[in-house]
């Protein structure tokens, strides 16, 4: 009887050990796992996209009954507020209409210039739309989970909008699925430009609804309800796409409202504008490498800092004259 | 009566696997694109499901369970590469460490218990995520996240409970 039940006991003992070991092995593994996440953001987005890949039918069956309930308590609201709606969209209507005819009209102006100053067409813009099946967002990071991916023809650097506003950027790219990085993650940088200041800078995502935008010139003139546009600088999205509008400036930080509901997004648009932009260093293509096999660039700079130093003396004289 | 004997051991398999299959669907469920309050779920659920089946499951809630549930969560996407895992380990570890004092004591006092964990948590993950990020996030959606999390443990404690008597309590 002694016998056994020390056996019992080296058992039990033999098991809590066994269970400590498990904690501090596996607790060095996740500190493991957070370095080599940290070194190797390549292959950490590669493997997350495939994980993304393999299971984006099991995250659409899942929230498939989600969506249905959103669905069933939208419809049973929209129900009840029929007449109101009916009259909203009958004068939304008619705004839109005068703005259809302004739009005809600048669309003749525009092309009429063009054709007087020569200008080369825009390229050509098409469009992925796919629904979003996952929103993958914590506290930490701010994304969705789209059912379109590289055989539905979606790049990474693909301006992600829906019907009012820019919602991101496509992060990832899987064969069925992509990631897309919205305005409002911590890692997302985004050119800008105030509609009604003209003042350019750059809006930054914290992780919180509201973006704050970077960079702004100390004198710029910034109001709450200001529009905010891209500004097309960097050259990875054209200017003028719809980003937000400034909702509130607090200790000298402004914040952006964007126009799109990033918590409830149904289905967004991947945008293609073929402007390759800041990507190319992102897929890693030298930047460097190739602005030496362009020799051109070079004579073209080259008169630029003639110019100040030309100038500067011609100055210098004016100054010591009025003196 | 070797039917017998495999049937049974499938069902067993299944007792033990279904706390980290029911941790896995509330991932899932957590990241289905609906937003019921202001913050992103994010994977959040998931430690309330640890936290519950280390305390009243631990032979199908181990540490190494737990791990590959965080895991699952970091390859989602849910958070710096490794930060859910180690959230994971933290909650798997003080659950088991209030075990014996919390297997028969009151609801309340393992919700106490778990908002405790939460809290640590909340701290701990905001200060690795600043030294991952290399900037001081926003504190306020993770710690809406932990509140949301903590609000939501009744329920969840509801819908495991009853599991539980459906398979373990035979």
């Amino acid at each position: 009887m002694r016998q056994r039940s020390s056996a019992i006991g080296a058992t039990s003992s033999l098991k809590v050990w066994f269970q400590r070991f498990s904690f501090v092995l596996l607790t060095i593994a996740a500190f493991g796992v957070l370095l080599i996440g940290k070194a190797d953001t390549v292959m950490l987005s590669r493997l997350r996209i495939w994980v993304a890949d393999s299971i984006g039918p099991v995250i659409h069956v899942v929230s498939a009954p989600v969506e249905t309930a959103r669905e069933t308590a939208s419809d049973v609201q929209s129900y009840f507020s029929l007449k109101q709606q009916v009259e909203v969209l009958l004068r939304e209507n008619q705004a839109l209409k005068d703005w259809e005819q302004q739009a005809r009209n600048l669309q003749a102006e525009n092309e009429s210039l063009r054709a007087l100053l020569k200008m080369a067409p825009s390229p050509r813009v098409s469009f992925i739309s796919a629904p979003v099946i996952a929103d993958a967002s914590s506290g930490f990071v701010r994304g969705v989970i789209a059912l379109a991916g590289r055989q539905h023809g979606v790049v990474k650097g693909q301006a992600a909008m829906v019907g009012n506003g820019m919602v991101g950027r496509v992060q990832d790219v899987g064969d069925r699925v992509s990631r897309i990085m919205l305005l409002t993650d911590i890692n997302s940088r985004l050119p800008i430009l105030i509609e009604r200041t003209r003042d350019q800078a750059v809006l930054a995502g914290n992780n919180s609804d509201q973006p704050d935008i970077n960079y702004l010139p100390r004198d710029a003139d910034v109001k709450v309800g200001d529009h905010v546009v891209t500004s097309g600088i960097g050259g990875a999205f054209p200017p003028g796409l719809p980003v937000g509008e400034v909702a509130e400036i607090v200790d000298g930080k402004t914040y952006v409202q964007p126009f799109a509901d990033l918590g409830r997004l149904e289905f967004i648009r991947m945008v293609d504008y073929g402007l390759p932009g800041v990507l190319r260093e992102d897929l890693g293509i030298d930047s460097l490498s190739q602005q030496f096999a362009k020799p051109r660039a070079a004579p073209v700079q080259l008169p630029k800092p003639a110019k100040p130093a030309a100038t500067q003396p011609k100055l210098k004289p004016a100054e010591g004259s009025n003196r | 009566m070797i039917g017998l004997s495999i049937r049974h051991q499938i069902t067993e398999w299944l007792r033990l696997a279904t706390p980290a299959l029911v941790s896995l669907l509330l991932l899932l469920i957590s990241i289905a694109p609906w937003r019921p309050f202001d913050a992103p779920l994010g994977g959040s659920l998931v430690a309330a499901s640890i936290f519950y089946w280390t305390i009243y499951q631990p032979e199908a809630m181990t540490p190494w369970v737990a791990a590959l549930v965080g895991l699952a969560s970091d390859l989602l996407g849910l958070s710096p590469f490794g930060l859910s895992m180690l959230v994971a380990l933290i909650v798997c570890g003080s659950a088991q460490f209030w075990r014996q004092h919390l297997a028969d004591a009151s609801f309340f006092l393992v919700w106490l218990a778990f908002a405790a964990t939460s809290v640590a948590v909340f701290f701990f993950s905001w200060a690795l995520a600043a030294l991952i990020l290399e900037r001081w996030p926003d504190p306020w959606p993770i710690a809406l996240q932990s509140i949301v999390n903590v609000a939501l443990y009744p329920v969840l404690t509801l819908l495991f409970g009853r599991l539980q008597r459906a398979l373990f309590d035979q």
